[in-house]
């Protein structure tokens, strides 16, 4: 009879999103407890052994009581074994948030590794290999013990880790936390549950990251799922599936604006995001020359669809508005007001101006003031 | 418009026609006195062109003479366009308006809009409010100017201000934007004030973005510094446990027992090995006493036998001293006692000698007392005798009574006689009597002996015998001098008989003898007072002493007295006698005195040798028995051993010692003290140590627990989160003020600019005369064609602060500009100045009439004065009033 564990990782409960902020940002942090309710649910509805988290449950050590309480009422939908390991965001540090669960009522279903000692589970079907950053940074492969660990024989072994696989990663952040290449099969490992890379990502056929459930960042590295691993026996090949549970997506976009069709295309792509447009986090990067009138509709595109997303952030670094002579004679043909925009225009064109970042600014204003004023005419 | 003829009837105070004809395209003064209605003459022009011909009420009513009721005329005829017009109006009674043009005639209310539309004026709906009422006279209220009102600036009507302004776009163009622009210009001032202060501080939002950024980044530090201090107390942990641990792996507590118990052995050895060596110490200590006591011993037998020894010599030194003193004492005694017999001798002989010179003495005595009475005696006799010459001498003396003052006196008398007899004489007649043969004469009793002279003095009668009697008074007044002679004479006899004698010879005589009586008694006084200076009553009383004397030392002396030589020779040989005695006693006292003195020393001497002799005598029969009994005790020889055995015994201590210290040298007792002292220490050193790092684990582990349930960690987050939206705010406020800024000061400059360049055509005509005035000054004018300022040296005056005179001038040369502008763009207007250049001086005034001609030569000027002369040089026609009344009156008449 094999198993069937959840693998999981990376929560970062508590987590602040300040680089969205206003309201989305409450949302997004709000919604990274309600992510694991909905773990727990399928865990149940699938009968699995175990839910295996590999580190950063918590954003940090340092979060709030309620934060703490918050997470334990989260993992009650899920009535199986937790086990739960500290990552870099909550190494296992004196007094760490692992020691105040600890200190309280920590439920007998959930396991807190706070060292290398395996644990068995279902019924000694399966036994798990922890182990425990007691820092931010580890220099050691603090896997390495797990070799000299043996597990009943008839229990498959099953690593749980937080860390960086060496020379395994597409783009290699950090030099910390190390872990093997080989580990799988220097310990003997039916399966080795890694955290700390947010997409899910496979390393070998034992060895995977499942990546973050709630994807926090506008990274295509396919987050928002959670694995469902089932492994036969001991020695026996697991087998993935990749269970999505996201509430958000998140959207980077880009597009070339240069006459009104453009904006009609990029009104269509945002259309095509899809119902519900709040499930929306999105980037927009826009780029091409424009004149005041289409700046002014851009911005009013903007606004719109900042409206119906959850989030939407532009870069607007790579649009360039020149204010045309048929804007300027929009708002005025001669009298000194012309002057002054002819004046403002001579600015914008000169990059060594002391004045020249806000000449636009000026002359977008005054297109402002003026089609208020038709508007209010 | 050019003014080319004026008629005025009943208007006001021109009652009487006036017509001014012929006026010139130019320059023309109407020069009228005062009150001969120049300012009417303005008054009654404005009324024909701007005045409604039916108005009624007061303001109709004041246009007509004073108290009468009489139709006001004006007629005016003027070209416009190359064209000629005649305009007439008539007032209150059969009111009437006509204006003919090239086109034809026009009547009341046509006439006037026709009027209106030439001019381009907007007609009054109603009556004007009074004659200052300027809004209804289009261009031309601004270019006709009362009198004394041009200093006070342009005030432009709102129809003349159009017309420039029109006159001004036609030349410039558009630059101000009209209201539109001012629409947009305020619109963003406003957004500026949201956002900036006047100064350019930020306010409102932005003010208060800038604040949560600072609140937002001091919250932010605040829980940055509170995480540091969580991670400082976390390491703090890590490190007390850490060490905890290495403690624990190294056995440190029981190591650090260990040692301390090794090095207590250590310290009880060394214990020991001190005990052995103070007692070996003291052994040696008691072995250098018994030697000593040994030594000191047979040292004090020593001192005895020698101090026995001594004592002997000594005795037998002091016994041979007392024998030779004794013997001295005896010699010495025997000497005194023979030197004081000698001198018992000579004491005798003394007492002798002082009772034979007691008796020479009073021999003496007896003699000098006789020696003296007999003296006294002498001398007593002596004085008697003198004493006796001089009673005798003052007897003498006496009985003379002649004293120097009678003399005196008598001869004064003498004198009176001498001086009458001689005044007597000088009177005298001398009378020579020769007698005639027979005839006889006689002078009283006596004749007279013919021939005789006689010399009369008195009454003197001659008695001629029978012939006459002569009766001689000579001197008349004779009888006084002889009176005066005879008293005097009576006088001098007097004193003589009262003195007793004859003449002043024998007064002087007498006097001499006197004086010589009274020299012998003073002479014998002086004998008198040699012997007896005290009187000779005391020289006897003396005398008497010394016989009582002389009687008492002849009974001492039992005889009579000797010589006073004899006497005095005996008694002097008995005191030599004497003296000689007194000597040789004196000589021998002094001897015996010595001779008992150095008795007293030999006895002394004597017995003190004595007394030493015998007390060393004593003192060494008893160190001889001391001696004899301690040999008794203990014998010389037995002392001698002891001395040797106390010394071995001492080599002996000496040498156990040496090894005893020795042994704890070796044994190093300072290394195994400090081991011991470290041993301790380090024990409670960890001991504390241990002790303070489980206290700090528990107080730090407390500390994270509390602090860790603080949630700083997220709310470190949030608050980034925070910091990042405000900084986002603050940025976007900041970028919107610097836009807005860049906006509104772009604008300001650009409006000023438009203006300046929408004046600049005004500004232009102005310079052309006011640098005529007021060369290098520059007049500023704003938007609204009203005078702002002068520009003069760099600085910008207030228009209203400047001097009367020269805002009327700048006022007028403004409107000479504008006259010039409108003419140029097809509006000339005449300027009309009554009285408009009063405040000038000579060389202003000048000027000022040098830029009139100049705008003259395009624009007619009509200037009312009632200074004739000034305008003299001016060259422009002068037109009198007075000559237009009159060929008013003349045409008048004529058309009569």
């Amino acid at each position: 009879m094999g198993i069937t564990v959840f693998h999981t990782a990376d929560w970062q409960i508590g987590k602040a999103f300040g680089g969205i902020g206003g309201d989305a940002a409450v949302l997004l942090r709000a919604q990274r407890l309600k992510t694991v309710q909905r773990i727990a649910q399928e865990a149940t509805v699938r009968g699995a052994d175990a839910v295996l988290v590999a580190g950063d449950v918590f954003e940090t050590n340092l979060v709030t009581n309620e934060t703490m309480y918050g997470l334990l009422h989260a993992l009650e939908g899920f009535k199986g074994p937790w086990v739960l390991v500290p990552g870099n965001h909550d190494p296992a540090t004196p007094e760490s948030v692992w020691h105040r669960i600890e200190s309280v009522e920590r439920p007998e279903n959930v396991h807190i590794a706070l060292d290398t000692a395996p644990i068995e589970l279902a019924d000694g079907r399966l036994a798990v290999l922890p182990v425990a950053l007691q820092r931010k940074h580890e220099f050691e492969d603090l896997t390495a013990a797990w070799d000299g660990i043996s597990t009943p024989a008839g229990a498959v072994r099953v690593g749980l880790a937080h860390g960086t696989v060496e020379g395994r990663l597409p783009a290699q952040s950090e030099a910390t936390n190390p872990i093997a290449a080989d580990r799988e099969v220097r310990a003997r490992l039916d399966y080795l549950a890694l955290g700390d890379w947010h997409g899910t990502y496979q390393i070998s056929e034992h060895t995977w990251y499942s990546g973050t459930p709630e994807p926090d960042r506008f990274k295509d590295n396919a987050p928002g799922n959670v694995l469902v691993v089932k492994i036969a026996g001991p020695g026996a090949k697991p087998e993935i599936e990749r269970l999505c549970v996201a509430a958000y997506t998140w959207h980077s976009l880009e597009a070339e604006l240069t006459t009104s069709e453009d904006l009609t295309v990029l009104d269509a792509k945002f259309t095509a995001l899809g119902e519900p447009f709040d499930r929306h986090i999105v980037t927009v990067a826009l780029r091409g020359v424009v004149d005041l009138g289409m700046r002014e509709q851009i911005d009013r595109l903007l606004s719109k669809w900042r409206g119906r997303f959850t989030s939407l952030g532009e870069d607007i670094s790579g649009l360039l508005a020149q204010p045309t002579d048929a804007d300027l004679d929009r708002i005025d043909t001669a009298g000194f007001v012309r002057a002054a925009m002819e004046q403002l225009r001579a600015i914008h064109g000169d990059p060594s101006a002391p004045h020249q970042p806000y000449a636009l600014g000026a002359l977008r204003l005054l297109y402002q003031i003026h089609t208020a004023g038709a508007d209010t005419r | 418009m050019i003014i080319r003829q004026i008629e005025v009837r009943n208007f006001k105070k021109l009652v009487e026609p006036l017509v001014i004809e012929s006026l010139p395209d130019g320059l023309a003064i109407l020069v009228g006195e005062n009150e001969e209605g120049k300012s009417t003459l303005l008054q009654a022009i404005r009324s024909c062109f701007f005045d409604k011909h039916n108005m009624t009420g007061e303001r109709a009513q004041s246009l007509q003479p004073y108290n009468s009721s009489v139709r006001p005329e004006v007629r005016v005829e003027f070209q416009l366009n190359g064209q000629s017009y005649k305009l007439f109006k008539a007032f209150c009674h059969k009111p009437q308006a006509e204006l003919i043009t090239p086109a034809g005639r026009m009547a009341d209310a046509a006439a006037e809009e026709e009027l209106a539309r030439l001019l381009r004026f907007t007609p009054a709906q109603r009556v004007r409010r009074d004659a200052s009422d300027r809004e209804h006279e289009g261009i031309f209220g601004m270019f006709w100017v009362e009198q004394g009102k041009s200093f006070t600036g342009l005030n432009p009507t709102a129809d003349g201000r159009s017309s420039i302004q029109h006159a001004l776009q036609q030349e410039v163009g558009d630059v101000l934007g009209g209201r539109r622009g001012k629409k947009i210009s305020d619109e963003v001032a406003k957004r500026r004030t949201e956002l900036l202060t006047a100064g350019g501080k930020p306010r409102g939002e932005y003010a208060k973005a800038i604040e949560a950024v600072q609140k937002a980044k001091h919250e932010l530090a605040g829980a940055e510094a509170s995480i540091a201090e969580y991670e400082s107390k976390l390491q703090d942990l890590e490190r007390a446990r850490a060490r905890q641990k290495r403690y624990e792996s190294e056995h440190a507590p029981e190591q650090a027992e260990g040692r301390l118990n090794s090095a207590r052995q250590a310290a009880t050895r060394i214990a020991k090995l001190r005990q052995t060596v103070t007692q070996a110490a003291s052994a040696l200590e008691t072995a250098h006493a018994e030697q000593q006591l040994a030594a000191n011993r047979s040292q004090q037998r020593a001192r005895l036998v020698q101090e026995a020894e001594k004592g002997k010599r000594e005795v037998e030194e002091l016994k041979s001293g007392w024998d030779a003193k004794h013997r001295f004492l005896a010699e010495v005694r025997q000497r005194l006692e023979s030197e004081e017999k000698v001198l018992r001798d000579k004491i005798q002989r003394l007492e002798q000698a002082d009772a034979a010179l007691a008796a020479a003495s009073v021999a003496e005595q007896l003699a000098r007392s006789q020696f003296e009475l007999d003296n006294l005696l002498a001398q007593g006799h002596k004085a008697l005798q003198a004493k006796g010459k001089v009673e005798k001498a003052r007897e003498a003396a006496a009985a003379i009574r002649i004293e120097k003052k009678d003399i005196s006196r008598l001869k004064h008398l003498q004198e009176s006689v001498t001086k009458a007899q001689t005044e007597l004489n000088a009177l005298a007649t001398n009378v020579r009597i020769d007698l005639d043969n027979g005839v006889k004469a006689r002078i009283g009793r006596a004749a007279v002996v013919s021939g005789s002279e006689y010399r009369l003095m008195e009454t003197t009668t001659i008695e001629i015998a029978d012939l006459a009697k002569v009766k001689i008074m000579p001197g008349g007044e004779i009888g006084n001098p002889r009176a005066e002679l005879a008293k005097a004479q009576e006088k001098l006899k007097t004193e003589l008989a009262q003195l007793g004698v004859s003449g002043l010879a024998e007064a002087d005589a007498r006097l001499e003898e006197r004086q010589n009586q009274l020299t012998e008694a003073k002479s014998a006084e002086s004998i008198v007072e040699a012997h007896a200076p005290d009187g000779i009553d005391t020289l006897q009383v003396r005398i008497a002493e010394i016989r009582g004397e002389l009687q008492r030392l002849t009974e001492l002396a039992g005889g009579k007295p000797k010589p006073l030589k004899e006497a005095a020779t005996a008694v002097a040989d008995a005191k030599r006698t004497r003296d000689a005695a007194e000597q040789e006693r004196m000589a021998a006292e002094k001897r015996a005195k010595v001779t008992s003195e150095e008795f007293s020393a030999a006895r002394t001497a004597e017995a003190g040798a004595n007394a030493g002799y015998q007390a060393d005598a004593q003192r060494l029969r008893e160190s001889e028995e001391r001696l004899t009994n301690e040999r008794a005790q203990v014998p010389d020889a037995e002392l001698h051993k002891a001395v040797i055995a106390a010394s071995d015994r001492v080599t002996s201590a000496e040498q156990t010692a040496a090894a005893a210290n020795k042994e704890l040298e070796d044994a190093d007792p300072e290394s195994v003290d400090l081991e011991l002292r470290v041993a301790e220490d380090a024990l409670n050193q960890l001991r504390k140590e241990m002790g303070d790092l489980a206290e700090r684990v528990i107080r730090r582990e407390s500390e994270l627990r509390v602090t860790g349930a603080q949630g700083l960690g997220e709310r470190k987050q949030q608050l980034e989160a925070e910091v990042e939206s405000a900084k986002t705010a603050l940025a976007s406020f900041e970028r919107q003020a610097k836009t807005i800024e860049l906006l509104y000061s772009v604008l300001v400059e650009a409006e000023r600019t438009a203006k300046e360049t929408y004046l600049a055509p005004v500004s232009q005509r102005v310079q052309s005369y006011l640098k005529l005035l007021l060369p290098g000054a520059e007049l500023r004018l704003n938007e609204d064609m009203e005078i702002v300022g002068l520009r003069r040296d760099q600085v910008v005056e207030d228009f209203q602060l400047l001097s009367l005179g020269t805002r009327e001038q700048l006022a007028v040369l403004t409107r000479l500009a504008f006259a010039d502008l409108l003419r140029e763009k097809g509006q000339p207007a005449p300027v009309l100045l009554d009285d408009a250049i009063v405040y000038a001086d000579d060389e202003r005034f000048k000027r000022m009439v040098h830029i009139l001609r100049k705008a003259a030569e395009k624009t007619q000027i009509l200037v009312f004065t009632c200074h004739e002369r000034d305008y003299e040089g001016s060259g422009a026609p002068l037109i009198r009033l007075a000559d237009c009344r009159m060929r008013a009156g003349a045409s008048s008449a004529a058309d009569a």
